[in-house]
């Protein structure tokens, strides 16, 4: 028998329940687990000093590796230097015992010069959670800085490449400006800054998405 | 060595020696300091080969002390 009326009740649709949005940024491909990436999209085996147990690392950065062009070559000057002055017979007036010495201690500098250098780029990492953005910054032997932001107070992402270098190699500079006590992120050359910043952009989407689900963390 | 100037009753290659030694000592402190840091970056960013970034770290710390004895021995 045809109803004839139906409840307003039954009628109403049930809401629907809310699903987990599906992860936008498992969508990308670059996936990098190489320690020594400048790129490093979902690592594994990474971790970092003050994660929470819940938090997932979504990307760490350095600077490109081209970057370290400079130092790499003034680092091969300084293993050639004795070979030169010992050609120019420069070395050969001192004794012998301080020639020997001379050229120990500087091997000795030539290779502290570059563990600084290498180690300056190893560990000063920007690492975006899917809840925030850290930055680790090791500006000299006796001076660490760690400053973080949640991405929900993510307000602009600005990303910047210019010049022929860093054209060719597909690197530059995003500014993340925040509502948060630290006004600016800048990850200077890092590699990538368009994905980097699409990222970023998905990132607070899921955010909001979650803020409007009430699935905050 | 011999031939070098006398300085106030030394050789002027004794007065060298002190200068190398006390810079090597400085250098050794240096050394000691890079080790502390690499620990703590280590600590602070957990990633793998950060092991064989300390143990080059040590490695220039064990040469810098080394290059302190050899100089007290050889100069």
């Amino acid at each position: 028998m045809p109803d004839i009326f139906i409840s307003d009740i039954e009628r109403e649709e049930k809401p629907k329940e809310s699903q987990p949005q599906p992860d936008i940024i498992e969508k990308s491909k670059d996936h990098s687990h190489n320690p020594l990436s400048a790129f490093m999209f979902r690592p594994k085996n990474i971790d970092f000093e003050a994660r929470d147990k819940d938090e997932k690392i979504v990307l760490v950065l350095r600077r490109h590796p081209i970057t370290n062009l400079g130092w790499a070559l003034i680092a091969l000057l300084m293993i050639l230097v004795p070979s030169i002055l010992s050609q120019l017979k420069v070395l050969g007036l001192l004794p012998f015992n301080f020639r020997f010495i001379a050229v120990f201690v500087w091997y000795l500098i030539t290779s502290a010069y570059i563990l600084q250098n290498f180690m300056n780029w190893f560990f000063n990492v920007q690492i975006i959670t899917d809840e925030r953005i850290v930055d680790i910054d090791f500006t000299n032997l006796i001076y660490k800085e760690v400053s973080d932001a949640n991405i929900d107070k993510v307000q602009d992402v600005t990303y910047k490449m210019g010049g022929v270098v860093r054209t060719i190699f597909n690197f530059g500079d995003v500014l993340i400006q925040t509502a948060g006590e630290v006004p600016n992120f800048e990850f200077e050359a890092v590699p990538k800054p368009n994905q980097v910043a699409k990222i970023l952009q998905d990132l607070r989407l899921e955010e909001a998405q979650e803020a409007v689900e009430g699935r905050i963390r | 060595m011999n031939a070098a100037i006398p300085i106030i009753g030394i050789s002027a290659w004794v007065i060298v020696k002190i200068f190398i030694l006390i810079g090597l000592l400085l250098y050794s402190v240096f050394a000691f300091v890079m080790v502390k840091q690499t620990k703590l970056m280590a600590e602070t960013f957990i990633i793998r080969y950060s092991s064989y970034v300390r143990l080059l770290v040590y490695l220039h710390m064990a040469f810098s002390v080394f290059a302190f004895i050899l100089a007290l021995i050889i100069l």
